[in-house]
């Protein structure tokens, strides 16, 4: 582990409830106000706040969370179960507090023992709504995915990494997975309120009595702080939200946001607490008037101004004149590089890319900000492939091509086809009479397979099989439906493979090799 | 290398410079998951003449995509591969990547293979040759330092009519020369149900044959 940035994270106290309701939100908050003059709610069911002024005030960590414990109790009556905890830092906090809940209501992980506490949690934890990886949610699953398909199966494996290793591979999204799963959440406790001009208020008029009006306002609002805010290249990590009504009361509440606010969170935290406003017994007898959010402020340390990636390295430049030099002898279509994208069959989840239009940004299927399936677009530039005389491809028309990570209900489960045929065998499937099988308009199959001929002649027995898996695609647009049943059928010599019967007609569309 | 890996291969790898043949069904997904490590590692990977390699297989053998290149003739000139433009395809192919998968489609033999080899020592460059069903004497030309031959294979998870295919073992036979010169069968998940390559326990393994006996007879009957 590397000794900058390792100064151990701030003590945190945090109180995570078995149920979120926005219901409780003012409750909880109005309790712990007893030992901090600053808690702060993540989200409904979830508050946090710094240990260690608290903590001396109150005799100690133990004892402190002990009375959060029954004040906590108190505040929601009999049948509520939060678990407090204290650890170092948000992640491990937050953590402890969701494995404490169903045994012990109290866990204290000790200062600098976060490593031995986080190594035997699952890699899942990393999307836990403690963590800053939550908020990108797909980028993150993809993360995940990547590292669960490496054989990272806990935070302590990922831990295990070195930090050079994981940087190079998965960029910030990474670096930040293998400093939170060490132990070392570097969020900052502290931060700044920003400055007076950039706290936003809007006067409603006429008074709102829907929650959902008081969130469109909110909304405007929050999308003019969050702008100027980045305009300073400064990150919105906390925001206290006023609302006041017009019969004289008033809620007050401070949100942390686990990474940074957009204006959809601040939306969401609106909502929220004015939901949990006027659940409270305080809650106001009149409209609202007055909705007015302030920022709290912190400088953007997410490593992207460490400038670790981006140079090209002498491999790279190599692999890149080499392929030039076999688009000089092949032409420039001869080399592809893979992609992942969105579809059902295994050629459209899979594509080859032209290289040349890779390299001139057609890269499909990709945010140039996440993180990504395959690690890539946080390194700018690096793991393209770019080759400087490939220009002759630019010309082709870039194919319109799906997301990846779109839902794809009908694709196919894995383990995926190794062998996916360009162009697809015609062959025939026949029963134990020697007639071609068939699957009826109810998806249901004729009689089961029991030989394959492929397109020389050759015969052999079925053994096993599976199907059919209907597929009904596109069909809200009639020229591009297609209406497929697919099998996968073992044969007797141990091969297995995807064969689909369209239009009446069987092909082998792949084989598991 | 995933241990598994790594025990396969006598010196724990593949050799700099040297080939591996890697031959019978499953092949292909072996010789990814050969490749797979060295992507990861930041090396970059060609692999030609294998025009239907299943791209999303890759990804889920743990590819590092951003690191691998796929050389094919165009579409229509597939079976085109003269004997000078493969050597002079792969020649340059060896000057830049650290691994080449190389398709049964293309035979180098002779003078062309020895000077290939000649310049995969010289860029320590290795190569694995995806035989599927070609006999193992095609790769005779670039003298395989191992060859993994895939004897026979048994995909669990389908029966009749229900389930799918979700784990296959493979019985492997590593030979080869050196280090390899004695040898050795190995039982292999290829893939197994968690989608990785492992050692499978022969003593908890269903036996080969067993595995679609009762259904042959139940045909038969």
């Amino acid at each position: 582990m590397e000794t900058t940035n390792s100064v151990p994270p701030e003590r945190m106290v945090v109180v995570r409830l078995k149920d979120s309701n926005p219901r409780d939100i003012e409750p909880v908050a109005a309790a712990l106000e007893q030992f901090t003059p600053l808690p702060e709610v993540l989200r409904p069911g979830l508050h946090a706040f710094g240990a260690r002024g608290p903590s001396r005030y109150f005799g100690g960590e133990q004892a402190l969370a002990e009375l959060v414990v029954r004040a906590v109790a108190d505040a929601l009556g009999s049948g509520s179960r939060a678990g407090v905890d204290v650890a170092d830092g948000l992640f491990a906090a937050g953590l402890a507090a969701e494995a404490s809940d169903s045994s012990t209501a109290v866990l204290i992980v000790p200062s600098g023992q976060s490593r031995p506490f986080l190594d035997g949690l699952p890699l899942i934890s990393l999307s836990d709504p403690v963590s800053p990886l939550h908020s990108d949610e797909k980028a993150t699953e993809a993360l995940l995915d990547v590292l669960w398909r490496l054989g990272i199966r806990t935070l302590g494996d990922l831990a295990a990494l070195s930090e050079a290793d994981v940087l190079g591979r998965f960029g910030w999204p990474g670096l930040l997975a293998h400093r939170l799963a060490g132990g070392l959440d570097d969020r900052p406790l502290q931060v700044h309120p920003a400055a007076d001009s950039s706290a936003v208020e809007a006067e409603i008029d006429p008074p709102a009595d829907r929650i959902e009006t008081v969130a469109f306002m909110a909304r405007a609002l929050a999308e003019d702080m969050v702008d100027r805010l980045a305009r300073d290249g400064l990150d919105c990590v906390s925001i206290g939200i006023e609302a006041e009504s017009d019969s004289g009361h008033a809620s007050r509440r401070h949100w942390r946001h686990e990474l940074r606010f957009n204006a959809a969170g601040i939306v969401d935290r609106v909502r929220w607490q004015l939901e949990g406003w006027y659940r409270s017994p305080e809650r106001p007898t009149g409209p609202v008037t007055l909705i007015r959010i302030t920022p709290c402020v912190v400088s953007p340390a997410d490593g992207r101004q460490l400038r670790m990636w981006g140079e090209r390295s002498e491999a790279d430049e190599r692999a890149s004149k080499a392929l030039a030099r076999v688009q000089g002898l092949l032409g420039a279509e001869a080399v592809t590089v893979p992609r992942l994208v969105g579809g059902r069959r295994p050629a459209e989840t899979g594509r080859r890319v032209p290289l040349h239009a890779a390299e001139a940004g057609a890269n499909p299927a990709r945010e140039p900000s996440t993180a990504t399936a395959n690690g890539g677009k946080a390194r700018k530039g690096r793991g393209r492939k770019p080759s400087r005389r490939a220009k002759a491809g630019k010309t082709t028309k870039a194919t319109k091509i799906e997301p990846a990570d779109a839902p794809w209900p009908g694709r196919l489960p894995s383990p995926q086809p190794a062998v996916v045929l360009a162009q697809p065998e015609p062959v025939t499937i026949t029963d134990s009479g020697g007639s071609p099988v068939t699957v009826n308009g109810r998806g249901e199959v004729s009689e089961p397979p029991l030989h394959l001929t492929d397109s020389t002649g050759h015969s052999q027995s079925v053994v096993a099989w599976a199907g059919p898996w209907p597929l009904d695609e596109r069909w809200w647009r009639p020229s591009a439906r297609r209406r497929q049943a697919r099998f996968q059928l073992v044969l007797d010599d141990g091969s297995a493979h995807l064969c689909v019967l369209e239009a009446g007609r069987w092909q082998r569309e792949a084989t598991y090799d | 290398m995933e241990g598994t890996l790594e025990t396969l291969l006598p010196e724990g790898g593949i050799r700099r410079g040297t080939a591996v043949a890697v031959g019978g069904h499953g092949s292909v997904t072996l010789a990814m998951a050969l490749a797979a490590e060295a992507s990861r590692r930041g090396s970059w990977v060609a692999a030609v003449g294998m025009a239907d390699l299943g791209v999303a297989a890759l990804a889920e053998r743990g590819v590092d995509l951003e690191h691998w290149a796929l050389v094919d003739f165009p579409a229509g000139g597939r079976g085109g591969w003269s004997a000078g433009l493969a050597a002079d395809v792969l020649g340059a192919v060896v000057g830049g990547f650290d691994l080449v998968l190389l398709g049964p489609g293309i035979r180098v033999t002779g003078a062309t293979a020895r000077r290939l080899l000649a310049r995969m020592r010289e860029h320590g460059t290795s190569l694995i040759y995806a035989l599927g069903s070609a006999p193992v004497e095609v790769a005779a030309g670039l003298v395989p330092e191992v060859r993994l031959m895939i004897e026979q294979t048994l995909w669990t998870g389908i029966d009749d009519g229900h389930g799918r295919l979700l784990a296959r073992q493979a019985e492997v036979t590593v030979g080869g020369r050196g280090a390899a010169s004695r040898p050795r069968r190995m039982l292999l998940w290829l893939p197994s149900t968690d989608g990785r390559v492992a050692f499978a326990d022969p003593d908890k393994a269903p036996a080969f044959g067993d595995g679609f006996e009762h259904m042959k007879e139940r045909r038969a009957g």
